[in-house]
């Protein structure tokens, strides 16, 4: 009886061996494999058509200033890219990421107004954002609510208070300080890009290596079985939106100090869309758990150049939107169609 | 024991009520509120008032509200509206087609607009918050190319309809009562509307029971895309023009409405009538309330967005609850 046993099991162990390596070989399976290749690299392959496109149209293209005045201009995009892939790899969705940024671009700019310490408004700046970050985090992670509509939510009521605040009018006349020391180069690199590098590689390296890094991944690919193997699965979905609020008050000083002023519009809706198809360009899944930090900087940069190309060949600013609307849907359906 | 147990029952039994019927009790104490402060709050005319204002948003929200019921979303419904009676405008405006042909045309853009949705969601099987939310931006942006983003002003008998009454009521708050009685109907007693609701419980068994899925999720998108084109056309009538901003923030009011009126963002639960209407007549009361008392226009957006983050909270809760007194 033992015996048979036995023998039954060694030989479904030979049958598996069998199936395994001949799926290998099946020519459908690695036409799949490749195709998922394409997908994959299809953000990479993007920004380098776009780039020939400009090398080749553009004089003095390819040049160090150039190519920082690019990811000058891409910084506070990356880094709320970088939040959202967060949020969106924990298997959530922050769509409040550009209007809290617009809350505490305003409530800094109106404290340096009024005679504020530059250094305690960046503080300030900062703690409003991850307060806000709280708030959505409470509000998924402990209250079980549903992420979209939350941050939905909150998106609405921050652009309001900020509207609220400046009656729609920005908030001009940041002391020198405050600019200046932002937009300080080292050795003509600004501060931003060495800070924006910074921090895409130490936040690629934490979440591929760390083990939170494992736990967010392990929630965003299945909620029940993280918490079985016992991974404190409200915490990790509430740190998840406390992050994207600390990169938009990152976020929300580099744009306070490149405008020179804090204005509501800084966190209008249609950065929201920027924001959604850096991430979903960069290859993070919206299902949660694939993506990672540097694909979502990666999204960012291809974004901000498909925006100034469009801008290049004046291309008018609602044919943009289109594009934007078109891009952030083919990508989701490609990935769709890769997944069946 | 079983005193402790019965007890706990009817505090379980209370709070149940008062979470599933909090609105209600929220838009009474409101309208006492709102009635002591405000001296002409309380008077025919303005309760008119609230229905008229409120009218073209719950016509946009009832198709939005069947696409929810089946568990999923619609964000592009304000844009769809935007779209659909910007292209209406422009045909009327700029080549003088007469408004009886131009106002049909709408529809069927809306139709075509909410099939495109649906086909995305559906056949592509892209994620619909996604695809929406992207579909607002790009039809936004055709839009405002289409209109060069400038007003354009309806015809004279569109903007006479707004504001036609019949005896003290306006035209279209009998429409959209109308409507709303007819979507009632289609909703509870037809297959249709069962199937809806049979998906939104769980698309995976509705499935093996013999429910088409996708054709009903596909027809509920086509759905909303006609009552956003109709919405559309209600709020050209009564604004008088085509601007700009029309219909910006529409799908967060509408999300607003049907949260309040008890229709589950989780899919399958709540109903049309009184659901719906009982939805749309608090988020109008609150709107006009604030306005009588004078409040800055600057404050609607946030006590707009806190009364559908505390909904969602009273529908979370309202769950919770329910599986609680479930496995009693």
């Amino acid at each position: 009886m033992r015996k048979k046993k036995c023998l039954a099991n060694v030989s479904i162990t030979k049958n598996d061996k069998v199936k395994v390596f001949g799926q290998a070989r099946n020519p459908i399976v690695t036409r799949y494999v490749a195709e998922m290749r394409v997908v994959r690299y299809l953000p990479f392959i993007v920004v380098i058509a776009i780039l020939i496109i400009l090398g080749l149209s553009v004089p003095h293209f390819f040049t160090i200033s150039n190519i920082i005045n690019i990811l000058t201009q891409t910084s506070a995009l990356g880094l709320m890219a970088i939040g959202l892939s967060v949020v969106l790899i924990g298997g959530g969705i922050d769509l409040s990421i550009p209007s809290i940024m617009g809350l505490s671009g305003v409530l800094g700019a109106i404290f340096m107004k009024n005679g504020g310490n530059p250094v305690l408004a960046g503080l300030i700046m900062l703690a409003v954002c991850t307060l806000s970050g709280c708030a959505n985090g409470f509000a998924v992670g402990y209250l079980k609510m549903i992420p979209f509509v939350v941050t939905f939510s909150t998106m609405t009521i921050y652009m309001g208070v900020s509207l609220w605040l400046t009656k729609a009018v920005s908030v001009g006349g940041l002391p020198r300080v405050f600019i200046d020391t932002v937009l300080t180069k080292i050795w003509g690199v600004p501060v931003i890009v060495i800070a924006l590098i910074f921090i895409t590689a130490v936040a690629t390296l934490l979440m591929h290596n760390s083990l939170y890094g494992r736990w967010l991944y392990a929630v965003g690919m299945n909620v029940e079985v993280s918490r079985v193997s016992g991974i404190p699965v409200e915490r990790v979905i509430f740190s998840t939106y406390v992050i994207s609020g600390v990169f938009a008050g990152l976020a929300a000083i580099i744009t306070t100090a490149r405008l020179g002023t804090g204005a509501a519009t800084i966190g209008r809706e249609v950065v929201v869309l920027d924001v959604v198809s850096s991430a979903v360009v960069g290859g993070v899944s919206i299902y949660g758990g694939v993506g990672s930090a540097l694909g979502a900087v990666i999204g960012a940069i291809t974004i901000n150049l498909i925006s100034n190309v469009m801008n290049l060949m004046h291309v008018s600013y609602y044919i943009t939107l289109v594009t934007k609307g078109f891009i952030i849907i083919a990508v989701v359906a490609l990935s769709a169609f890769r997944k069946k | 024991m079983e005193m402790k147990i019965m007890r706990k029952k009817q505090y379980l039994d209370v709070l149940y009520f008062i979470v599933s019927q909090g609105f209600v009790i929220a838009m009474v104490l409101l309208f006492i509120v709102f009635s002591i402060i405000a001296r002409n709050f309380l008077t025919l005319a303005n309760m008119i008032r609230i229905l008229h204002t409120i009218a073209p948003l719950l016509i946009l929200a009832t198709g939005l509200a069947l696409v929810i019921m089946t568990g999923n979303i619609d964000i592009s419904v304000g844009s769809i509206a935007f779209l659909s009676s910007g292209i209406g405008i422009v045909l009327m405006a700029h080549y003088n087609i007469p408004s009886y042909v131009a106002v049909p045309l709408i529809v069927v853009v809306g139709l075509i607009l909410g099939a495109l949705n649906g086909f995305l969601v559906v056949v592509l099987k892209v994620n619909p918050l996604i695809v929406t939310l992207g579909m607002m931006f790009m039809l936004r942006g055709v839009a405002l190319q289409l209109t060069n983003s400038m007003v354009i002003s309806a015809p004279k008998e569109l903007q006479r309809l707004g504001y036609a009454k019949i005896g003290t009521i306006f035209i279209d708050v009998i429409i959209v009562v109308i409507i709303l009685f007819l979507v009632h109907f289609f909703h509870i007693r037809t297959p249709f509307g069962r199937h809806i609701m049979a998906i939104g419980n769980g698309a995976n068994i509705a499935g093996w029971l013999g429910v088409k899925v996708p054709k009903i999720i596909f027809l509920a998108f086509v759905i909303s895309g006609f009552f956003a084109s109709l919405g559309g056309i209600f709020v050209m009538s009564q604004v008088g023009a085509v601007t700009p901003t029309m219909g910006q923030g529409y799908e967060f009011s509408a999300i607003a409405l049907i949260v309040i009126g008890g229709i589950s963002l989780f899919g399958g639960e709540g109903s049309i009538i009184p659901g719906l209407l009982l939805g749309g007549v608090t988020l109008g009361v609150i709107e006009n309330g604030l306005n009588m008392v004078g409040a800055s226009p600057y404050t609607y957006p946030f006590v707009k967005g806190g009364v559908i983050f505390i909904a969602m909270y009273a529908d979370s809760i309202k769950r919770v609850l329910r599986n609680i007194r479930l496995k009693e």
